[in-house]
């Protein structure tokens, strides 16, 4: 039986069927099933060429080569189906793989760059810490859970974390002090106090979520806190959302990033210096002058809404900050004010030209130059009216230009020293601390992780074949050279 | 005199109240005037800033006196634990406006409420006894942290 069918395939491969076998070959994906059709085409025609009925001589060996090619064909479509799949499931662990890849990578670069560990355990430990000195007892925090960050959260962190880059790693001026924020944490929920004093994490006991983020710098006990906490909430924030009820990922994005800018301007910039020149609160009611000190009460002091960072002044034609969350306190409207820079320099500039020339002015020095030009340009192209070119020297410009969109300034508020014109603070001298160590616990992504992200690193098979599909072509391709080998013996 | 809440400074602060706006020029000569301010919801006010504190009045009738940080930080044995101690539990908690981890502590029958936090107290508000509601309805803001 076996020799009859290799002279009839043998015959076949006459019709030229065999060699579009050959030529297609194992390289050309696609081509097996129409090679496979040919050559039971071809046999047909042999059958006729040689003027045997069907039901005669080679029948049966026609009618087993059938049977193989549909056999084979059959076992492909199951083949090529688990190769689908296979190849996706390659290809997802691919992909999610440089996720983890990528992840690493910024979790080093925040590390290495900016002195910033990812650290889960120091958000749960900052909380409780904060949290128990202010009546919180240990089972009311029990609920803090910590959580994976994203990757398109850590690039968030990553974008927003630049935009202070002189105050941390080896930029910071040693003159400064201690970074002030070196941990970043992912948890789910943040604490909170109710109107009777219980402190609670929320989302427990149907209590409302309530927290994007939050900043801990305060020194209990004589330690000094240095985390951002970063809560599930924070993938909500609508704040440059045409519509808040339905935002597109884009203006999520904007949220995410302008919060986490936003607790930056808690955790570096409120307490540094005020500059050398700012002006003391002034003298009033027989009270005596007080250096403004930092950076906040500088602000609190430049801005007409504050009289203090937590007393409004209560003018009836101050300018009111940028968002109405900003009214809280005068450390929530300059992180406001310092979010909108970022994300809407011109609606800042254009809307609150005080707390805009307050950023310019007294804190270009302490964000990054790239994203301060940034952002300055892109108020420069959405209100050149507010940014006229500086005058030449010989027609009365200098060195500093008028402060730009400076509406809303009165002489009496410059004599108070609100909102005056202030040459920007020298730039840092180079050096700095040293990088913090780098390798925290409790980041979201362990050396485990990365192992097994480089381990998945494979690359997906083009094709999706498989050597088992392969075996099935080789076997049907070995007939036929058997058949060659046979050569004209039926002739 | 005697003491009602044995901490002179704080009875000090709490008899300021029954001043009239000529009552204070009198008192505090060096008293600035601002008018048609606000104090929160008390809108709006005149107030007349002194050594003492920052009064607030609304046609002429005494609405809040305000004792910032720097007055508190140099009264003598005004701190979180005196107070409490002379005051006794507060009647409520508010939310306050410094921050999260920050709290009002409310006597609203003495007429009197202070913001305190880890790192001491912030400010104190001295008002006419009122009940919880009235001032809820006509000083507070409630804030918001997120």
């Amino acid at each position: 039986m076996r020799g009859t069918v290799q002279r009839d395939l043998m015959s076949a491969a006459d019709w030229k069927t065999r060699s579009r076998v050959a030529d297609s070959g194992e390289a050309v994906k696609g081509g097996r099933s129409i090679a496979l059709r040919s050559i039971d085409s071809a046999l047909t025609q042999y059958h006729k060429h040689r003027g045997f009925p069907e039901r005669n001589f080679g029948l049966s060996a026609i009618t087993s080569l059938r049977s193989a090619i549909k056999a084979w064909q059959k076992k492909k479509d199951g083949e090529s189906q688990r190769l689908t799949a296979v190849s996706e499931l390659d290809a997802e662990a691919t992909k999610e793989s440089n996720i983890v890849v990528e992840m690493v990578e910024i979790k080093k670069r925040l590390s290495s760059d900016y002195g910033i560990e990812l650290d889960n355990t120091a958000g749960i430990k900052s909380i409780t810490r904060l949290y128990r000195s202010f009546g919180g007892r240990k089972k009311d925090l029990k609920a803090l859970t910590a959580a994976r960050w994203t990757l398109k959260e850590l690039q968030g962190v990553e974008t927003a974390v630049k935009r202070y880059s002189p105050l941390l790693g080896d930029s910071r001026d040693e003159a400064l002090g201690d970074q002030t924020i070196t941990t970043f944490s992912r948890l789910v929920a943040a604490a909170d106090v109710d109107d009777s004093g219980k402190v609670y994490v929320e989302g427990e006991g149907g209590t409302d979520l309530g927290t994007f983020a939050e900043t801990f710098t305060q020194t209990i006990g004589g330690q000094t806190l240095s985390n951002v906490g970063v809560f599930d909430l924070s993938a909500s924030v609508t704040d440059f959302a045409g519509d808040p009820h339905n935002p597109t990922p884009e203006e999520l994005e904007k949220g995410y990033v302008g919060t986490i800018t936003h607790e930056l301007s808690h955790g570096l910039i409120e307490m540094l210096p005020a500059p050398a020149d700012a002006p003391d609160y002034p003298a009033r009611g027989g009270k005596p002058a007080k250096p403004v000190g930092d950076m906040l009460n500088h602000f609190a002091n430049s801005i007409s809404y504050w009289r203090r960072p937590n007393r409004k002044s209560g003018a009836a034609d101050a300018e009111e900050p940028i968002t109405g969350y900003g009214k809280t306190n005068a450390n929530e409207d300059m992180a406001e004010a310092i979010m909108f820079f970022f994300e809407e320099p011109g609606e800042l500039q254009s809307k609150c030209p005080q707390r805009y020339n307050f950023i310019t002015e007294n804190l270009q020095s302490y964000l990054n130059p790239d994203e301060y030009k940034k952002a300055t340009d892109k108020a420069k192209e959405e209100h050149p009216e507010l940014n006229p070119p500086p005058l030449p020297p010989a027609l009365g410009g200098g060195d500093v230009a008028p402060a730009a969109g400076g509406g809303g300034i009165t002489p009496e508020a410059l004599q108070e020293g609100k909102a005056g014109l202030k040459p920007v603070p020298p730039p840092m001298p180079e050096g700095g601390l040293p990088v913090p160590a780098v390798g925290g616990a409790g980041g979201g992504i362990t050396p485990e992780a990365l192992q097994e992200g480089k381990e998945n690193l494979k690359p997906v098979p083009e094709g999706g074949e498989s050597s088992e599909g392969g075996e099935v072509v080789a076997m049907l391709e070995a007939v036929l050279e058997g058949a060659d080998k046979d050569g004209g013996s039926s002739e | 005199m005697t003491s009602p809440t044995n901490l002179p400074q704080l009875d000090q602060w709490l008899q300021l109240r029954d001043l009239s706006p000529e009552d204070v020029k009198r008192q505090f000569p060096q008293a600035e005037t601002e008018p048609n301010v606000s104090y929160y919801q008390i809108n709006p006010a005149t107030c007349m800033i002194t050594v003492s504190g920052d009064f607030y009045f609304q046609d002429g009738v005494f609405a809040l006196l305000y004792i910032e940080d720097d007055l508190i930080e140099g009264a003598a044995g005004i701190n979180a634990d005196s107070l409490k101690q002379a005051l006794g539990a507060p009647e409520h908690f508010l939310r306050s406006r410094v921050g999260k981890t920050h709290r009002l502590h409310m006597y609203p029958s003495i007429g009197l409420a202070y913001s305190a936090g880890v790192e001491g107290i912030d400010f104190i508000e001295i008002f006419p006894p009122m009940t919880i509601e009235t001032y809820k309805a006509t000083i507070y803001e409630e804030p918001l942290f997120r």
